[in-house]
């Protein structure tokens, strides 16, 4: 082992630094031309939750060329001991350090983990910057969400690749495969792939600003590099590559459960989500093929409970024929269907009921927003009386513990609006109490919780300004407003908020706040016992860069967005279609309801880019 | 319904699973493994799983037992060894397996003592002050329990202490009604030690102690 018996002793968690999972992929070094280390900027057991992580680890070790193995960030107190025996990052697989590996990949799932990105590879041994980065030094790549804007960390970063791992990962490991035994460089590689699909390599792309900071000009250095990189995605969803297994820890994670993905994308279009644009278009697995997955990774796994994943589990076309089958097969082997992600409807919580999730959690709503008004401006597409009916149904069906979320500072909201949200909550309280006594045995618990909005790229909500300086107000105004003991108000750190939405819509000029807050030691930033929101500000006054120029900047439609070049088939115009219907209050129906003409095409066999 | 006691070793990596994440290994093993397992009644029904003695994380154990109750007995002994051994990760090894009688008391309710081998870290001069600590009557020490710190005299958990060169052989009282942990006993001792085993675990047989596993 890498580290000695005493560090891992010393260590909070030993057990995340060992590897040795039940279906961790052994191979024999010596036979291996490609070695992959897949690096998860964040601690093990948020790592190991992650499906997306899974499926790639599963989907290259297909290759007999390639080996790929994992590296997770190194908790304060392990990096501490990691730093002071002078042990570079390794990966779990074989412990062999990282910098001999012939890729590094880090999947970026939010924009707080950058940092740890910039701290891995300081670890690892790796020069920082991609420009300083010569022969026999990892080739280091990104993907995941994050990427549909790459700028901020494209000095650090030698590729992107945009879009779904599983759609082309394997073409590219192709090339490097064949251009390695050619003898090629890593500057030839990274030339040839730059024409590849959903491949974007910022070193081949310049970049001017003009007097007022704003992007003047972005294009390719030369004439074969494509000057829009097109996303890619699986197109069907029934054939596309699935583990029948899973990487089973040995000590318990964040999501610790199997989980099978039973449709990608999403129907409806929440100006504010991220996700709901970024993965379209949607694709559905079929119940035969989500059953044959779910049960090969339980019998691999020995899991106890198998969770169906989606952005919105309750438009799976037949929800109640797939938790039928799903709970005919698993039950009687005392398995749990879990079903996260669900609108609060009768349906929903008749299959929540069957799946038996009354026992064991409560129930999340999100109506994102208090009044009818503001629900309409981000296209929520659920009434107040949808919320307070299913809170009844929930209630008469046994929850007491009802979980409400909420944002704040969305664009166009008023103290109105803000009001509304903790008037909401007391009425779902009032809900509670309308049912006879005897049908209430359990104390009500409400937890009401109100984020801080941060506009995405790909939303219609891009250009929208941070309400940067009016979430700390309304966070005291819904506090003075609650008076109900039976209501518990949760608020995040409006700090973090602000600086996601700094690194979500921020441009290349990010690189160097991001070297300098690394700097100064920031790390783990999604954490709130380690975010230190002065080490940004100080970050940026060293850098000369303006937080208020990022975030509560509002966007020009005409303006050079730093992603821009990005292409994941939504259309700008349709982005603008929607923000001027936010603007008017005005819904947009759901895609099945009725096509709004996002980019992507209606064929008879789903939505496709061609 | 049938009770399996299994005897299994826990070394190298699995060392450095603790014992609450231990427990899900072991049920998950038992999945993959397609074994009958009985499940507790109730709102939340958990197989019928059980450990003689936790293991402290980071220490091997040799002999370690755990006791499953299973729906039925058609699978014989030694298939539920093989299945489970071919389910387990690396660094857990089950040696043996059992049918329990119908009578015969639970693992957790016989262990009464367990022998530990442990390695001093230099300087020392362990032998020396073994014999003294041996000698004396009582030896109080303050422990950390659910109600703060207080002092307990542990001389009555040591059974006794026999020194190899560098290595302190211990046997100690352990399992549900009294135990001493290793490294409380270093403390006592003032040594520093490292790679701590376990090597068995007892119950008492007519006033002598045999390996908890055995019928003999």
């Amino acid at each position: 082992m890498i580290l000695s018996d005493d560090m891992l002793l010393r260590a909070e968690k030993p057990g995340r630094y060992i590897g040795n999972e039940i279906n961790m992929a052994e191979k024999d070094v010596s036979r291996i031309s490609v070695r992959f280390a897949f690096c998860f900027p964040d601690v093990y057991e948020v790592g190991m939750s992650h499906l997306g992580a899974q499926i790639l680890y599963f989907y290259i070790n297909e290759r007999e060329d390639t080996y790929c193995e994992r590296v997770y960030a190194p908790w304060p107190d392990m990096e501490a001991e990691m730093r002071a025996a002078g042990t570079a990052l390794f990966a779990l697989e074989t412990g062999d350090p990282v910098k001999v590996f012939d890729f590094m990949g880090f999947t970026l799932q939010y924009e707080l983990s950058y940092t740890n990105v910039v701290n891995m590879l300081d670890l690892a041994g790796i020069p920082l910057l991609a420009a300083e980065r010569g022969e026999g030094c990892p080739i280091v790549c990104a993907g995941g969400p994050c990427v549909v804007n790459p700028e901020p960390l494209a000095d650090f970063i030698d590729f992107f690749y945009i879009g779904e791992g599983e759609a082309g990962l394997n073409d590219i490991l192709d090339f490097y495969a064949a251009h390695k035994a050619d003898g090629g460089g890593r500057r030839a590689f990274l030339r040839r792939i730059a024409r590849e699909r959903g491949v974007y390599v910022p070193s081949l792309y310049t970049v001017t600003y003009d007097a007022d900071g704003l992007i003047e000009s972005f294009a390719p250095i030369a004439d074969d590099i494509p000057a829009r990189i097109k996303k890619c995605y699986v197109k069907d969803f029934n054939v596309s590559y699935f583990p029948g297994k899973v990487l089973t820890p040995l000590i318990e994670i964040v999501q610790d459960r199997a989980v099978v993905e039973i449709f990608r994308g999403c129907i409806h279009g929440c100006r504010f989500c991220q996700a709901g644009y970024i993965y379209r278009p949607v694709r559905e697995r079929g119940i035969e093929a989500i059953r044959s997955q779910a049960e090969q990774i339980l019998s691999s796994s020995g899991h106890e409970e198998i969770s169906m994943l989606s952005l919105s589990a309750s438009d799976y076309s037949n929800c109640g024929g797939l938790i039928n089958t799903l709970a005919e097969r698993l039950t009687p082997r005392h398995i749990n269907v879990s079903l996260p992600s669900l609108r609060i409807d009768r349906l929903s919580l008749e299959l929540m009921s069957k799946a038996g999730e009354i026992r064991r959690s409560g129930l999340t709503f999100a109506p994102e927003a208090g009044s009818q008004r503001m629900r309409d401006v981000i296209n929520k597409g659920i009434t107040e009386t949808d919320i307070l009916n299913g809170a009844k149904m929930a209630f008469e069906s046994g929850w007491s513990k009802i979980k409400l979320y909420f944002m704040l500072g969305l664009p166009s909201e008023t103290d109105d609006d803000v009001m509304a949200i903790p008037r909401l909550a007391e009425r779902v309280v009032g809900q509670y109490y309308s049912l006879p006594k005897n049908q209430r045995s359990q104390p009500l618990n409400i937890n009401l919780s109100a984020s801080c909005f941060v506009p995405k790229p790909f939303t219609p909500f891009q250009w929208a300004s941070q309400d940067v300086y009016g979430f700390m107000e309304k966070q005291r105004l819904i506090k003075k407003t609650l008076t109900k003991k039976q209501i518990k108000f949760n608020y995040h750190d409006a700090g973090q908020s602000i600086i996601e939405a700094l690194l979500a819509r921020g441009d290349r000029r990010q690189g160097r706040v991001l070297l300098d807050v690394w700097r100064r030691g920031a790390k783990f930033e999604g954490w709130s016992e380690f975010f230190n929101y002065d080490l940004w500000t100080r970050a940026l006054e060293n850098t000369g860069l303006s937080l208020d120029f990022y975030t509560a900047r509002q966007r020009r439609y005409d303006e050079i967005l730093p992603w821009d070049h990005i292409d994941i088939n939504i259309t700008k115009m349709f982005l603008i279609r929607e923000m001027e219907k936010a603007k008017h209050a005005e819904v947009t129906p759901n895609c099945r309801e009725g096509c709004a003409g996002c980019g992507f095409i209606k064929t008879d066999r789903g939505c496709a880019d061609e | 319904m049938s009770r399996v006691l299994l005897l299994f070793a826990k070394t190298d990596k699995a060392r450095f699973i603790g014992h609450l994440d231990l427990i899900r290994v072991f049920q998950r093993a038992i999945n993959r493994a397609n074994l009958p397992a009985a499940y507790s009644g109730g709102f939340n029904p958990h197989q019928k799983l059980a450990f003689a003695v936790p293991l402290a994380l980071g220490m091997d154990g040799r002999n370690e037992a755990a006791e499953l109750e299973l729906t039925g007995d058609s699978v014989s002994a030694a298939d539920i060894m093989d299945r489970l051994n071919a389910a387990m990760p690396k660094g857990l090894l089950i040696h043996a397996a059992r049918f329990m009688e119908g009578n015969e008391e639970s693992a957790a309710a016989l262990a009464v003592a367990a022998c530990y081998e442990m390695r001093a870290r230099p300087p020392d001069n362990l032998a020396e002050k073994v014999r003294e600590l041996i000698a004396r009557k009582s030896v109080v020490i303050s422990k950390k329990t659910k109600n703060g710190v207080m002092d307990t005299d542990i001389r009555p958990d040591i059974v006794s202490l026999e020194v190899f060169d560098d290595t302190l052989r211990a046997v100690l009282s352990a399992g549900g009604q009294r135990g001493l942990r290793p490294d409380l006993l270093a403390g006592a001792l003032g040594v520093s030690i490292c790679q701590v085993t376990r090597v068995n675990v007892y119950k008492t047989v007519n006033g002598v102690f045999k390996p908890l596993f055995y019928t003999f």
